[in-house]
């Protein structure tokens, strides 16, 4: 009797309205399978294509499948709403680079089905995720390793000789980009920091007359670390990357201090940073003259920015329907600038529909991320992921549309590319895992061998 | 049927599955919007109240009261919710939990036994308003709201 009691009163968090999770996230992946079909069969018809090459699509209804039926065992109280959201997005991409680039979908569905696995791991970890917690240098230094590997090893895989190297190759078959990776660890290392830390550097501060300062032995570990990812960056003339670990940065901070000062002088510095690069650097030069007045160079310089402007002109507010538009006359837009094809060819509706669904995740994340307030790292962690992958989304369809100047990162889950894939797969896994933090996977060895590492409830 | 048309109808179709999925999408976020703030309006369970109406020489005041909570236990020693100094009381001498509305007294297998209005505690048993509990020296009497 007590022990129900007790269950009653802890156990207070079970769900208020009748639909249970498994039937909400069934629901709504039925739906997103309606599209992503509906959308694999327009364009079958509308560019003519052979029916067998709908097999992607099969890969997709696989993946989606064994996401659903998998997490509903390792995860029964997870977040019902990442799954279908993120599926959408990715069976969109998949379309997309059938629709814009047909012979890299081969890639970029073995690179769904990776994935898709590396989630599922992620999520079947244990709870309390002290791997990532403990080891964060470890891990830091790991990616940072990487990264440092491209300024040597470096390639672009489209061959061009002054693009940036961005990538690490093997064998010309499979490529990397350890940015991606590292955006992830710097995730992990700063939510472990701020979570230790974050008492520490909000009760001692050191004062310059008026001017409250954190204290410098303690943050100064955190900054190094984070200098070190900004400077390979910015050396490798990322600045996609380098902005977006510096949007996560001040969010990081601001989240675990609750300090606006901190997030206002880091604007600041990032505003100065851009004029020291405008003076610098050619490549902020064309990002910044570009998005000031791209219709003078509209044939050299601006082209790319131009002819996404004209396919989301041509796009209005229905869209030319899937295979109906001509977006692939913008250079890369496979990649950077899908945003734009789907303007084109879904039209307003279409694009807001993308932006409703980037804007849903992120709110889940920062959910999730409230709910876990009593659990600092996963808080941190869950705040973390969610904002960056809202700056991602916002950073590129922003620079897409003219709104910013461009910044070359991946729409995620949409664009080409498998390590942006594989990256966010394996943030919205995390996101998964800290949602539901009582569920603990247990693997089949031990079931079987009747031992188990916990005593059983 | 020509291309055309069948194309149109794809891309209206298109368009319905997408807002369909964020339609519904939107729908369960409001469902659970609305279900999460009549949660946090309501008090979560019911309350109620012990207040000692009798304590001989027990250091507490009669008519002090304790709000009850949904797992409450009482005793002598000091973890307990309600912390009664009496010599004659267990260390954890019983307790009172709700379930399902009601509130229940268990006796926790105590030295000199607990009593409800006189008669020993010897299984769990339903408080109704006006109940007087006995432990030790003190007596607590049951209000609910």
């Amino acid at each position: 009797m007590l022990k129900e009691a007790l269950l009653a009163v802890h156990g207070s968090e079970v769900q208020a309205t009748p639909w249970s999770i498994a039937s909400r996230e069934r629901w709504l992946l039925a739906l997103a399978a309606v599209f992503t079909s509906l959308n694999w069969i327009g364009l079958t018809l509308a560019s003519k294509q052979e029916w067998s090459l709908l097999w992607p699509l099969g890969v997709w209804l696989v993946c989606t499948a064994a996401m659903h039926s998998l997490l509903s065992r390792i995860l029964p109280h997870r977040d019902p709403y990442l799954i279908p959201i993120v599926m959408l997005l990715s069976g969109w991409g998949l379309v997309l680079v059938a629709r814009l680039a047909p012979p890299f979908v081969t890639r970029q569905a073995i690179w769904l089905a990776l994935a898709t696995g590396a989630s599922l791991l992620i999520a079947a970890l244990p709870p309390g995720l002290r791997v990532l917690q403990r080891y964060r240098y470890t891990w830091l230094l790991a990616g940072l390793t990487l990264l440092a590997a491209t300024l040597v090893f470096g390639v672009n895989p489209s061959g061009n000789a002054y693009a940036p190297r961005l990538w690490l190759g093997l064998r010309g078959l499979i490529f990397f980009q350890p940015s991606e990776l590292l955006k992830l660890l710097m995730i992990v290392f700063l939510a472990s920091y701020l979570a230790e830390k974050r008492e520490i550097i909000l009760t001692t501060q050191t004062r310059i007359g008026r001017w409250r300062l954190p204290p410098l032995p303690y943050v100064a570990p955190m900054l190094l670390m984070w200098g070190f990812c900004m400077i390979l960056l910015i050396w490798q003339r990322d600045l996609g990357a380098a902005s977006l670990f510096f949007l996560i940065f001040l969010a990081m901070l601001y989240a675990s201090t609750g300090q606006a000062g901190y997030v206002a002088a880091g604007l600041i510095l990032l505003g100065l940073a851009g004029l020291l690069g405008y003076r610098l650097y050619d490549v902020v030069r064309l990002r910044v003259d570009t998005w000031w007045n791209p219709w003078p160079e509209a044939d050299s310089r601006a082209f790319q920015i131009v002819q996404s402007l004209l396919a989301v002109a041509s796009g209005g507010i229905f869209g030319q329907g899937v295979g109906q538009g001509a977006p692939i006359y913008i250079p890369v837009v496979h990649s950077d600038f899908v945003f734009a094809a789907i303007a084109e060819e879904w039209g307003l509706l279409g694009s807001l529909g993308v932006v409703a669904c980037l804007a849903i995740l992120t709110l889940r994340a920062l959910r999730i991320a409230i709910q876990n307030a009593r659990r600092p790292f996963h808080s941190l962690l869950a705040a973390g992921i969610g904002v960056s992958l809202g700056a991602q989304s916002f950073l590129i369809m922003a620079g897409v549309v003219k709104l910013i100047p461009l910044t070359g990162v991946t729409l995620p889950f949409v664009s080409y590319g498998g390590s942006s894939l594989l990256s966010s797969f394996v943030m919205v896994g995390l996101l998964l895992r800290i949602s539901d933090p009582q569920s603990r996977f247990r693997s089949l060895r031990w079931r079987t061998r009747g031992v188990s590492s916990e005593p059983v409830p | 049927m020509s291309l055309d048309v069948v194309l149109l109808i794809t891309r209206i179709a298109i368009a319905l599955a997408l807002y369909a999925f964020l339609g519904v999408l939107l729908a369960l976020l409001w469902v659970d919007i609305r279900a999460a703030s009549e949660y946090s309006g309501e008090k979560p369970y019911p309350q109620a109240r012990l207040i000692v109406i009798d304590c001989e020489e027990v250091p507490l005041e009669p008519g002090q009261e304790y709000i009850l909570e949904p797992l409450t236990t009482l005793g002598r020693g000091p973890t307990n919710t309600i912390i009664l100094p009496d010599s004659f009381a267990s260390t954890v001498h019983a307790h009172i939990i709700l379930q399902k509305g009601q509130w229940w007294l268990e006796d926790r297998e105590s030295r000199n036994g607990t009593t409800i209005n006189g008669v020993p505690v010897t299984e769990p048993v339903v408080l109704s308003g006006g109940d007087v509990i006995g432990i030790g020296r003190v007596k607590l009497e049951f209000r609910a709201e």
